[in-house]
């Protein structure tokens, strides 16, 4: 547990600096990233990241829920964006669910971190890796190389959420 | 009754006629006679008691056989003795020329070793790196070299055996690899200050050996190469050994050994019998197809006497064949609830047919048994869905709408029929495991038997060896319902096969009566008894074997749903 706390604290520092200097390619796009309830639980977590730029998600914020098990650092943390509110090639729309490599045990290491590991997930927005798709229509067309209906069908789910 | 001479003499005319020989060989199959010659060698033993001369005549025959094989054998590298011989499947009824032998992790692991020391003078670097990288090819010694002349040290980089200037740290005093002693060390996974022992490679990322124990214990078991936690530089066995305190390495190979053996599921099988550690490799399994389209099933045996089909990997199950053997499985376990949560909930392997779960991720499946690489929605092979469109979202789950036009009486029918078959199924592999108990007071009751009356101990073999055939007699007794479930009830054939299956439980049950005498006197008076009925079931187990692979290649007997 002495490693979560040790980065809450450099996340609540680094969030901080970020705010006042604006030099790194990271430094806009998480919003928020700290304890639902920092007083009770550690392990219950809630990020919000912005839309990267040259997306159809720009201008969009994207919450995620991340639960931490009691063997972190060993195992990875749990990820998932909030249901129904990411429609993306590696994410499962309905359920929030997120295919990514380093997030499975296999290809975790404990170097990583929530923030590193956050970096990634907002990575993975920038670079949809449609070889391997959880929401498979959005992968057809991304392949397909029909961009057009691809970030239309993106505008449209994303449309939804906000009315 | 046929004599010993004739006997030899029909092997004699095998030996000296090469073509014949050759014939039979190539052909690889059981020829009709096997049953003859087996049936015809119990009756020779019950009318003389001669066992030993006929035996040796058989053994002579089959080195020969060996011989001859060896021979080819030499340049395979991994060619060991071969430790069953045919002799065995042929008593089986069987079918012959199955060659294998039966190893374990620790065995096939040593031979890796050796094999390591050999190549050793080829590489010109320690042994110890030669074994990382083998474990990287798989245990694929042509691969290795291949890749090796063509990279060299390029090879050792991209493994993770070198340190490319890069990777390197700019740590100037921690660029050594091994453990430090550290005061006031923070290490950067478990964020806790303390004065501790630390472990790095040259690489120079350093953490606390509490860290690296916890991350190299969830490593052991995957046997993949267990690399330092920040860069793809390689924990050699003797760094795990050195960080976990003692031989942990052996883990990591027994499970690299594990995921090899399961990589080659065509030519290794793992027993199947309950903690059993021994795995049959069979090198040459171009025949195997002849013995299914033949309905024969290719049992082995390993050094625990556990048989086993070597096709499908399930207990000996004569006279039923792989597909009857399959169906029958899957039809009694779909009557509870269990199946239907793994009908449900998984799929199976399309290549190696293990029960996979999808509990979360995409649709890219990689089978944890046979690592093998397929799309959760079409079952079919991943490799074309990386570049191109997916036709697979074309398909409906349609069918899985079960909507069963016949009406429910029928099914109520057939769900009987079923019931009584799988009883009868059931009650002799019941009773085959208590006969088997039995036998492990046979054990006892012939050491008895030696202390109290004197005897030799080839005198009270008679005992185990009807325990054995008892055993048998059970098991093919008990494949033979699934034969019978799955046959037309309308055919001649079937009522023959159904006949046989009458005289072999009556066989069996004689036998296993008889085996329940308790006085170990009474047990030698009734010697001659117990060759008899032995005999007898031997030969209805045989029959009806043979009848079943009857109905089978006429088709009467036909796995359906």
């Amino acid at each position: 547990m002495s490693r979560i706390i040790k980065e809450y604290k450099t996340i609540q520092k680094q969030l901080n600096n970020n705010r006042n200097n604006q030099d790194d390619e990271f430094n806009n796009i998480i919003v928020s990233l700290a304890p639902i309830d920092p007083d009770q639980d550690l392990t219950k977590w809630e990020a919000v990241i912005k839309g990267p730029q040259g997306t159809p998600y720009y201008g969009f914020n994207f919450i995620l829920y991340i639960t931490i098990p009691q063997e972190y650092p060993t195992v990875p943390p749990f990820f998932e964006f909030q249901p129904r509110s990411m429609p993306h090639c590696n994410v499962n729309y309905n359920t929030g669910e997120i295919c990514l490599d380093i997030l499975k045990q296999d290809h975790w290491t404990p170097v990583w971190n929530l923030m590193s590991t956050l970096k990634a997930i907002w990575l993975l927005l920038k670079d949809p890796v449609p070889e391997s798709p959880l929401n498979v229509d959005l992968a057809n067309l991304l392949r397909f190389g029909d961009l057009s209906a691809y970030n239309g069908l993106i505008n449209y789910y994303l449309n939804i959420n906000v009315v | 009754m046929a004599s010993d001479e004739e006997y030899s003499l029909q092997f004699d005319e095998d030996e000296s006629d090469e073509e014949v020989t050759a014939l039979y060989e190539s052909r690889n199959t059981s020829e009709f006679t096997l049953p003859d010659l087996i049936c015809h060698k119990h009756a020779t033993i019950i009318s003389q008691e001669s066992e030993f001369d006929i035996d040796d005549d058989e053994d002579d025959a089959i080195h020969e056989y060996e011989d001859e094989d060896d021979e080819d054998d030499n340049d395979d590298l991994l060619a060991l003795p071969i430790t069953m011989s045919t002799k065995k499947a042929l008593s089986e009824g069987s079918v012959p020329n199955l060659k294998y032998e039966c190893l374990t992790t620790q065995g096939i692991y040593e031979r890796m070793l050796k094999r390591i020391h050999h190549l050793q003078p080829l590489f010109s670097i320690p042994p110890d790196d030669i074994l990382i990288l083998m474990q990287h090819y798989d245990w694929n010694e042509e691969r290795l070299l291949e890749k090796w002349t063509e990279k060299m040290d390029d090879l050792l980089e991209e493994i993770g055996l070198n340190v490319t200037s890069k990777k390197i740290v700019d740590n100037t005093n921690s660029n050594t690899r091994g453990l430090k002693y550290r005061k006031d060390f923070s290490c950067f996974i478990c964020c806790d200050d303390k004065t501790t022992e630390t472990f790095s490679l040259e690489c120079g990322h350093e953490y606390c050996l509490d860290c690296y124990r916890h991350y190299i214990e969830d490593k052991l078991h995957e046997g993949n190469i267990i690399t330092c936690m920040d860069c793809s530089l390689v924990l050699k066995n003797l760094d795990i050994d050195q960080i976990m305190g003692h031989a942990s390495s052996n883990i990591l190979m027994r499970s690299s050994i594990k995921s090899f053996v399961q990589k080659h599921h065509r030519n290794y099988k793992w027993c199947p019998y309950a903690d059993c550690k021994f795995i049959i490799h069979l090198k040459d399994t171009s025949s195997l197809g002849e013995y299914t389209r033949l309905h024969y099933s290719p049992f082995v045996k390993c050094n625990e006497s556990h048989r086993f089909c070597f096709h499908c990997g399930f207990e000996v199950h004569a006279p039923a064949d792989c597909n009857v053997t399959n169906a029958w499985i899957k039809k009694a376990r779909k009557e509870s609830d269990n199946l239907n949560w793994v009908l449900t909930h998984t799929k199976e392997c399309p290549k190696c047919s293990v029960n996979i779960e999808k509990n979360g991720g995409c649709n890219h499946m990689v089978c944890g048994n046979c690592k093998y690489e397929f799309c959760w929605i079409c079952e079919s092979a991943w490799a074309p869905h990386g570049k191109s469109f997916y036709q697979c979202t074309m398909y409906n789950n349609d069918d899985n709408g079960k909507t069963k036009t016949t009406s429910t009486e029928d099914a109520a029918r057939r769900l009987k029929r079923f019931t009584f078959y799988y009883r009868m199924f059931n009650e002799h592999e019941v009773s085959a495991k208590l006969d088997w108990k039995l036998g492990q007071t046979v054990g006892i009751k012939v050491k008895a038997l030696q202390e109290k009356i004197g005897v030799s101990w080839i005198e009270g073999q008679f005992l185990s060896e009807s325990i054995q055939t008892l055993v048998e007699g059970r098991t093919s007794l008990k494949w033979s319902f699934a034969v019978a479930y799955y046959s037309d009830p309308s055919h001649n054939l079937t009522k023959i096969f159904l006949d046989n299956q009458i005289l072999l439980a009556k066989a069996v049950e004689e036998l296993s009566e008889l085996l329940l005498t308790k006085q170990p006197e009474a047990i030698m008076k009734k010697k001659p008894d117990f060759y008899n009925k032995a005999g007898f079931v031997e030969n209805r187990r045989l029959a009806l074997m043979e009848c079943g692979r009857d109905l089978l290649c006429k088709g009467i007997c036909k796995p359906t749903d």
